[in-house]
């Protein structure tokens, strides 16, 4: 009877090792697969309008930044293969096309030339000069807007009403051409030596000898604007680049992983998206862990996804560090820490904001400051209300470009 | 076979989660890709302790081997064995350079084509983790010689009273 015992306890044991389940089982451990940009494999013609209306005039001088950035560009352009075809237009009121190459296009863009180009070079229509560039692209041309950005209303007008009504026919304009076409815009800040007559809101002029911010724009279908970023990085244009913003409908599918390090304290992985067993670091009173993120599939500048302020960490009791870190098939790393007493349960999700970065309200003016008032040299009137109209043209329906869903201690 | 994984894994604080992961068979974000390395131990460990105790009780099975200390001696020897083969294995392994660096430094950089490398000064797998493994493996063993002493002792003609009933 004993012998029978003891062997029933030791099958006891064994069963109770072969039920016992440690690991959880994986809930997703295959990630899908990003919705990668397609490569489009034709080549798109490039046009490049540049403005020169008077207000553009004060950058115009051979040889300074504004030269340097837009010629770095249109060679870079020209020389990573993404075009066969570069049209150069001037454009005020109407467009000129220039049948010349990149170099004497850049040379002739100076104030003696600027004076005798024809059109209507007094006033700016902003709206009107996105309705003409945008208007030109389609699957096979994207267009480059050079632009200081600046409206003119004119002497007469109400300069708030008008900005306010110039935003809502941007957002209508470029509403009509998003119906037929997946477009998507990229904006570059730049400065440049401005030397001349600044005109402001009321077209009184004000001379001055500063830099001042221009911008690049680059329209075209949201295909040829992903390999349009893919071979043309912000570091191949020269110059004074500041910021960047791309606006585009962007699908909001990422991969990530949890990455055993860069760690503070420890914890086990049972997959890619789950984490128990977290303890916090005794001496700093940290827990920290890592997750690897492939943000390539979204048509979002580097600046926006290093920026914690475009980050929703879900839990207040998490704070977010996001470090560009190409690695393997991972293009960025997010650092989450807490400092909070007890671990508990909990599911995290971290949100990438769909929002105008800080940087559009901070250069913009909408009250027609005094160009030589502190700090205003750097601020563009009205450009906030350019960007706005554009953004609201695509209708975004919802706030996150993208969720990364973490399970901790669950 | 996911038990043979969970015992191990009780004791992967032991040897370090590191060295638990990459004997799992995932790759560096937690993803099975396999082979299941704590499949092959686990097999090689229940056959050496299997082997020990039929060669205790049935293959020596001498009325002059049946003193607890006797029983013992075996069970050390099982340990014993363990532990070469999970030290040998593991030593193989990070040594040939079959783990990936995301195991055994605590900071990777990448290549221009994107492949990852570990910082020199930031290795956080040794040889000593190896041991630690070998140890494990080693008490895993036992636990299966202690089992399959009660489960299948009692028709051992000579031995069946050892080490204890």
């Amino acid at each position: 009877m004993k012998k029978v015992i003891l062997a029933l306890f030791a099958f006891v044991i064994v069963l109770f090792l072969t039920s016992c389940e440690n690991d959880r089982k994986k809930k997703n451990d295959t990630n899908s697969p990003p919705d990668e940009v397609e490569i489009t494999p034709s080549k798109p013609t490039v046009n490049v309008y540049v403005e020169n209306s008077v207000s553009m005039f004060g950058y115009i001088s051979s040889g300074n930044e504004f030269d340097r950035s837009i010629s770095s560009l249109l060679t870079s352009i020209k020389v990573s293969g993404y075009t066969d075809s570069i049209n150069l237009f001037y454009i005020n009121s109407r467009t000129f096309r220039q049948n010349v190459d990149i170099s004497t296009f850049i040379r002739r863009t100076n104030i003696h030339n600027a004076q005798t180009w024809p059109g209507d070079k007094s006033k700016t229509d902003m709206c009107a000069l996105f309705d003409t560039v945008a208007s030109a692209v389609n699957d096979s041309t994207i267009s480059i807007f050079v632009s200081d950005c600046i409206f003119s209303p004119g002497k007469n007008e109400d300069a708030g009403n008008y900005i306010g009504a110039q935003k809502d026919k941007i957002t209508t304009t470029i509403n009509k051409k998003l119906n037929s076409q997946n477009l998507a815009f990229i904006v570059y800040r730049l400065k440049s030596e401005f030397k001349g007559d600044y005109f402001d809101c009321k077209d009184d002029p004000t001379p001055i000898n500063d830099k001042r911010p221009y911008f690049i724009w680059i329209i075209g279908t949201a295909k040829n604007i992903g390999t349009f970023k893919q071979k043309i990085p912000t570091s191949k244009i020269e110059g004074n680049l500041q910021n960047s913003f791309t606006i585009s409908k962007n699908k909001g599918e990422i991969t990530y992983a949890i990455q055993l390090h860069p760690k503070i304290g420890d914890f086990k992985r049972t997959d890619s998206k789950t984490i128990i067993n977290a303890k916090k670091d005794n001496d700093s009173e940290k827990f920290m862990f890592s997750i690897a993120v492939d943000f390539s599939s979204l048509l979002v500048d580097p600046s926006y996804l290093i920026d914690s302020g475009n980050y929703d960490p879900g839990n207040t009791k998490y704070s977010l560090e996001i470090i560009a870190k190409p690695m393997e098939k991972y293009t960025h790393l997010i650092k989450v820490t807490t400092t909070s007493r007890i671990i508990s349960p909990t599911k995290l999700t971290i949100k990438l904001k769909n929002k105008i970065p800080d940087w559009i309200y901070t250069y913009s003016d909408s009250t027609c400051t005094n160009i030589k008032n502190n700090g205003m040299m750097e601020r563009t009137y009205g450009l906030s209300h350019i960007v706005k109209g554009i953004y609201k043209a695509f209708n975004y329906q919802q706030e996150t470009l993208s969720k990364i869903e973490i399970s901790i201690n669950q | 076979m996911s038990i043979i994984r969970n015992i191990y894994s009780w004791l992967s604080p032991m040897y370090g989660n590191e060295l638990y992961e990459y004997l799992k068979g995932n790759d560096c974000d937690g993803v099975f890709i396999g082979p299941d390395h704590f499949l092959t131990i686990g097999l090689i460990m229940i056959g050496i302790s299997l082997l020990v105790f039929i060669a205790y009780y049935y293959l020596i099975n001498h009325p002059r081997y049946n003193r607890w200390y006797h029983w013992g001696t075996f069970l050390f020897l099982t340990g014993i064995f363990n532990l070469f083969i999970g030290f040998g294995y593991t030593y193989s392994k990070l040594n040939g350079g079959n783990i990936p660096a995301c195991f055994t430094y605590s900071q990777i950089e990448a290549t221009d084509d994107g492949s990852i490398f570990g910082v020199d000064g930031t290795e956080i797998l040794f040889n000593s983790n190896c041991w630690q493994f070998g140890l494990a493996n080693a008490i895993i063993a036992i636990a299966f010689f202690i089992i399959f002493t009660f489960a299948f002792k009692w028709w051992s003609r000579n031995c069946k009273h050892s080490p204890l009933f």
